[in-house]
């Protein structure tokens, strides 16, 4: 009895220790993540998920690192590579640590005439996109 | 003086129970290395999983950046840095983990990389009890020199406690109902987030506060 009070106290103090402040909200973008490693497929709602995220958190809050990042990722494997920029150039100018890879991300949303920048997300976005996510929902 | 020996038993076996119920020597970590570098960026590459659950290196990523990120430090996107990754051929993270740091560093343009290994991951299924074991080993290297500026190691178990009801019948079936929810559904991703923050944010021994943790406060 008194190691489990005592357990469930320490758990306690650790989860109240760390919970208050925190820099970023969050959202659930740790649950939306972990849905997506469960269920490739599902890389729309992770797309949706992130962009409720982002709408949310800008109203209100700190956006954490590397979400408009991820958003654009979302774009460019649904083909929008325009829209893509957008967010790529968002992740750049909050982060400036992000500025050599989200250039480079730019950059092949620029030129999508590489075929191996093409090719693969447009195969991955296939089975995900329109008839999946009409399927699924 | 078989009393006095039985006295001297004793105080040897309780002073080596307070040694080693103590908590580790909380000696601070070496952290010359990575103060001279102050690296403002960590690149989260995908694990090693040593563990039979297969599952388990891609449910661990989502549970890491967070607590990286809150700790001050810029963490790159961990899918899309996957992703970028496996495009470039490197989907296998023992490939990754192999590779020069210093050409990640490069690709990234990051200051530093997390690589992390998971070790344990199972679920141990007894008759009343089952208990969720992880356990993780962290190491940050440097992406300009290659040198490992930080690492740590971290293992949990849990198991699931039901409270109480003083009715030990009650308690024996509330503990094997617990016990067969755990069997249908381990969740180990409350237990890793709680090893991760624990091994970011340890006093002494964690990840230095990082500069946009330092600019709020």
């Amino acid at each position: 009895m008194k190691r489990r009070l005592l357990f469930g106290s320490i758990m306690l103090a650790i989860s109240t220790a760390c919970a208050p402040p925190t820099l970023y909200q969050w959202g659930n973008y740790e649950g939306s993540l972990y849905q997506l490693m469960k269920d490739p497929t599902s890389f729309d709602k992770y797309g949706l998920a992130l962009n409720d995220q982002i709408v949310k958190t800008e109203a209100t809050g700190n956006i954490p690192p590397g979400i408009y990042a991820e958003y654009g990722y979302y774009l460019v494997a649904s083909r929008k590579h325009s829209e893509a920029i957008v967010w790529f150039e968002k992740e750049k100018s909050k982060w400036p640590e992000s500025t050599l890879l989200m250039d480079k991300m730019i950059l092949t949303c620029r030129n999508p005439r590489s075929k191996d920048v093409e090719a693969k997300p447009a195969a991955e976005v296939k089975p995900t996109t329109q008839p999946a996510a009409g399927s699924v929902q | 003086m078989k009393v006095n020996g039985y006295f001297i038993s004793m105080f040897v076996v309780l002073f080596g129970l307070g040694i080693a119920c103590r908590p580790p020597v909380d000696s601070t970590k070496d952290y010359t290395k990575f103060n001279a570098e102050n690296p403002r960026s960590i690149l989260i590459v995908p694990v090693i999983n040593k563990s039979v659950d297969v599952t388990a290196s891609d449910y661990f990523l989502a549970t890491i950046s967070k607590p990286v990120a809150e700790r001050g430090y810029y963490v790159y996107p961990v899918n899309l840095v996957k992703r970028v990754l496996e495009d470039d051929g490197l989907a296998d993270a023992n490939l990754v983990h192999s590779a020069n740091p210093k050409r990640l560093g490069a690709l990234f343009g990051s200051d530093t990389i997390l690589y992390i290994t998971i070790d344990d991951w199972t679920a141990k299924y007894a008759v009343f009890s089952t208990s969720v074991h992880v356990a993780f080993k962290y190491s940050l290297k440097s992406g300009k020199t290659g040198e490992e500026l930080w690492s740590a190691q971290e293992s949990m178990v849990y198991t699931p406690q039901s409270s109480s009801t003083g009715n030990p019948i009650a308690d024996l079936l509330s503990a094997a109902i617990t016990a067969g929810v755990a069997k249908a559904a381990p969740n180990y991703i409350p237990l890793a987030q709680q090893a991760n923050g624990n091994a970011v944010f340890r006093v002494n021994q964690g990840l230095p506060i990082g500069p946009y943790a330092i600019k709020s406060k």
